[in-house]
């Protein structure tokens, strides 16, 4: 339970006793603001992570490998303790709700303990196979459990196991592996939409991107991992707007910071002049033969953005009534698209004079996010995107320290007008606050 | 419902496990049961404990030929390799050649399975081109050190380990345990191992090796290197002392003739090597039994310089016969190697000699052990 949520039932109480509201009105509102199903972190540290040390704490007993105890001695407790701890979760789900956390510990367990049975199995009969392949069982055990629970804890495991073998298979073996990039994709991504859980969905999203990004760069090019970076960050932004109306309207926060975090990052990097850059930015010469694919998935990417993008800005239209956050909110949307047009005219930059302005062009697009961030804050009283506003023109200042303006009289201009501003919002935000306080 | 379906995910896990049980219990039971001789290095597994790591002659494609269909295949890591595998003397098994086509095995070629480790397979020592699976033998805490004491150390005394192994018809491989050889071996390399005598010729020789690899230089130089670059004075200690030692309880018969014709000088990779005993060494040679009691050491001087430890370099169109350490070859490693005689030539030898091989650790012109 959220601690708005408590509060809110703990105030309700409060309420009913002294007779502010009815018991139907009291609720009507607590049915207004659902507890989320998520488990707590609670259960997370206590359940989940207990599970995760006894059950290494298992492995480490057995890795000890006593020569004195028989190898059928040793199976059986393998499987004792793979069968016990699934075996007792399993009784008690005929018991009461409140052994919810034990069961799910135990279920834990026993998964833990299956993947014990894996790599003692292989220590008794001295095994020196493809290790990854350890994992992938490892993880499926836990994901088919994860979904017939069902449970995020077991989905947790399994999308660390899954992207381990995927990460193995890629750095150990040198192979181009999309199986558990579309593991993770195909089953934990929609576990932790059906779970409605935010812990799974961002451990998820982070698997898929480093594994994507790993495997597309390790194997085949980095020059088109830059704008894959990109364009899944607009992906993410633009799916987290439609996510607000769906069954999982949690998530929308959640998908929107990371997708401004990859973006800013991004757009960051985008303003700043070197070979390197230009190499990531645009699209340098390619190897004989794949040149034809390169491009496809290349603009295949860059067009699908710009296509979701416009259809978000269409459809996210304000309308007449619309206050200033929905203009600043519009604005910042049209910001995007010309960043994504920037990063499309990238591919045709051929003249420095045509990089040099591109290069301006980022830098004054990730300046007018900052101030449109500091308005919209401002105005809704939001003090993190004005923080984040404040701060990311000031690294954008400090870049261009050195690499934009020539003179000390510029830089000073510069810092004095930055310096202004951020002494503004400030006085604004304090005046704002206090006008909102006092119309209360 | 949901409990029936959790239900079968634990019996998948058990199942997972039971599977990976029968299987290998399975090879166990009916696989065909050899010995391999291998050489111990002991790491740690976080997970699993102590583990000795098995290096096998077999591990390695330079150790025995090669027939890859169509011949120019270019092989990949992952990809996989069967060693067919032949009996040598002592009931050891060793690889006769490798192939990637899968051996029949209705035609009872015993042949283990294994699968390409590296993109780029090649000549080396202690590569590991190959796995089959059965690299890792696993010990009680402690067990791995006091098992790498037993096997020695470097320019020491070592003793083989024999890894037991079971393999299906398929060329699945389980290790199921190991033995030790009845015999240590080593090899002590002298100060003054090295031939550091500077001529005008070596100058010269020098001076063609930088320009050009050994397989191109000329014959004028290498029959002039062959035959000067013996040490002018005798040294005071032989380069090279090879000591075998009986470790095990029972008294050993080696077959050693005159000259000590029983050992064998030869480069570490048979197959691609340009090195070869020089024909007539050692020809005709009747049985010379050495009986070592337990604990007894039979040491042998091996001074290279002398003409029964030469070795000949195949050129292009000739062959040079000299003193190892002459050639300047510090690439090519060797070994002192002693072989019982072929189960099929045992009829007319005396079958009551001890049977096996004994292999020292590999050195090289610089007189580094390997």
């Amino acid at each position: 339970m959220s601690k708005h949520a408590a509060w809110l039932r703990q105030e309700l109480g409060h309420w009913l006793q002294d007779g502010l509201i009815d018991q139907s009105t009291a609720t009507a509102i607590a049915a207004r603001y659902p507890v989320s199903s998520e488990r707590s972190w609670g259960l997370f540290i206590l359940t989940g992570i207990g599970s995760l040390i006894f059950g290494l704490g298992i492995m480490l007993f057995f890795a000890y490998n006593w020569a004195a105890l028989p190898k059928a001695a040793k199976l059986a407790l393998i499987f004792a303790g793979l069968l016990l701890s699934h075996g007792i979760a399993w009784w008690l789900r005929r018991k009461p709700a409140e052994h919810a956390n034990l069961i799910e510990g135990l279920h834990l367990l026993g998964t833990m303990m299956f993947g014990a049975g894996i790599w003692l199995i292989a220590q008794i009969y001295h095994m020196d196979e493809h290790y990854p392949t350890a994992l992938l069982i490892w993880g499926l055990g836990a994901l088919t459990l994860g979904w017939a629970i069902p449970s995020v804890i077991q989905g947790l495991l399994a999308t660390v196991l899954i992207s381990v073998w995927g990460l193995s298979e890629t750095m150990d073996f040198n192979r181009v592996h999309l199986a558990s990039i579309g593991i993770i994709a195909l089953t934990l991504l929609p576990l932790a939409w059906v779970q409605r859980s935010r812990t799974l969905l961002t451990v998820t999203i982070f698997s898929l991107f480093g594994l994507l990004l790993l495997t597309i760069g390790y194997h085949w090019t980095y020059a088109i991992l830059f704008k894959l970076l990109f364009c899944s960050a607009l992906i993410l932004l633009a799916i987290s707007h439609w996510s607000r109306r769906s069954s999982f309207p949690e998530s929308a926060t959640l998908l929107k910071n990371i997708g401004a975090l990859v973006y800013g990052a991004c757009l960051l990097y985008m303003t700043f002049v070197s070979e390197f850059s230009l190499y990531q930015l645009s699209l340098p010469e390619l190897p004989e033969g794949s040149e034809w694919w390169y491009r496809l998935i290349n603009w295949g990417m860059l067009t699908t953005t710009a296509l979701v993008w416009l259809a978000l800005v269409f459809i996210a239209r304000p309308g007449k009534h619309a206050g200033p956050m929905d203009r600043t909110l519009s604005l910042q949307r049209i910001a995007v698209l010309i960043s994504l047009a920037v990063l499309m005219a990238y591919q045709f930059a051929e003249t420095e004079a045509f990089y040099l302005n591109l290069n301006l062009l980022s830098n004054v697009v990730l300046a007018l996010h900052c101030v449109l961030l500091i308005i919209r804050g401002t105005d809704t009283l939001q003090w993190r995107q004005v923080t984040v506003g404040c701060l990311t023109l000031c690294v954008l200042i400090m870049a261009r320290f050195d690499d934009l303006f020539q003179s000390l009289l510029m830089r000073s201009a510069a810092f004095l007008v930055i310096g202004a501003l951020l002494f503004y919002v400030g006085h604004h935000y304090s005046k704002r606050k206090m006008e909102e306080q006092a119309h209360a | 419902m949901r409990s029936a379906v959790i239900a079968v995910c634990v019996f998948a896990q058990a199942l997972a496990l039971a599977y990976m049980v029968y299987g290998r219990e399975a090879i166990i039971s009916d696989g065909t049961s050899i010995s391999i001789a291998t050489a111990p290095l002991d790491p740690r597994d976080p997970f699993r404990g102590d583990f000795v790591r098995l290096r096998y002659g077999l591990n390695s494609l330079a150790h025995a030929p090669t027939r890859w269909t169509p011949a120019d295949a270019e092989l990949r890591k992952g990809d996989k390799v069967y060693a067919v595998l032949q009996e040598r003397p002592g009931g050891l098994h060793d690889v006769a050649y490798f192939t990637n086509v899968e051996p029949d095995s209705a035609t009872d070629t015993l042949f283990l399975r294994g699968r390409l480790r590296t993109d780029n397979p090649g000549i080396g020592l202690n590569r590991v081109d190959v796995g089959y699976g059965i690299e890792q033998l696993f010990v009680e805490q402690g067990r791995g050190i006091d098992i790498e004491e037993r096997q020695g150390v470097r320019g020491g005394l070592q003793t083989a380990m024999h890894a037991r192994v079971s393999v299906s018809s398929d060329g699945t491989a389980v290790l199921t345990g190991y033995d030790w050889n009845a015999l240590a071996i080593g090899i002590e390399i002298a100060d003054d191992f090295a031939l550091n005598r500077q001529t005008a010729d070596d100058n010269e020789m020098e001076q063609v090796e930088a320009d050009s690899p050994m397989t191109d230089t000329p014959e004028s130089i290498t029959e002039t290197m062959a035959e000067t670059s013996a040490p002018s004075s005798k040294p005071s200690a032989p380069p090279l002392t090879l000591t075998i030692s009986n470790v095990a309880d029972q008294s050993v018969t080696l077959d050693n003739p005159g000259d000590d014709c029983g050992f064998h000088l030869e480069p570490v990779n048979r197959t691609t090597s340009r090195y070869l005993e020089p024909e007539g060494i050692c020809a005709d040679m009747r049985n010379g039994p050495v009986t070592l009691m337990p604990g007894e050491s039979l040491s042998i001087a091996v001074d290279l310089a002398l003409p029964r430890w030469h070795m000949s370099l195949k050129l292009e169109e000739s062959i040079r016969t000299g003193d190892v350490r002459s050639f300047r070859d510090h690439g090519e490693w060797f070994r002192l190697v002693y072989r019982s005689a072929e189960p099929s030539d045992s009829a007319d030898k005396d079958t009551s000699f001890w049977q096996g091989e004994l292999i020292s650790q590999a050195f090289n012109a610089l007189g580094q052990i390997d």
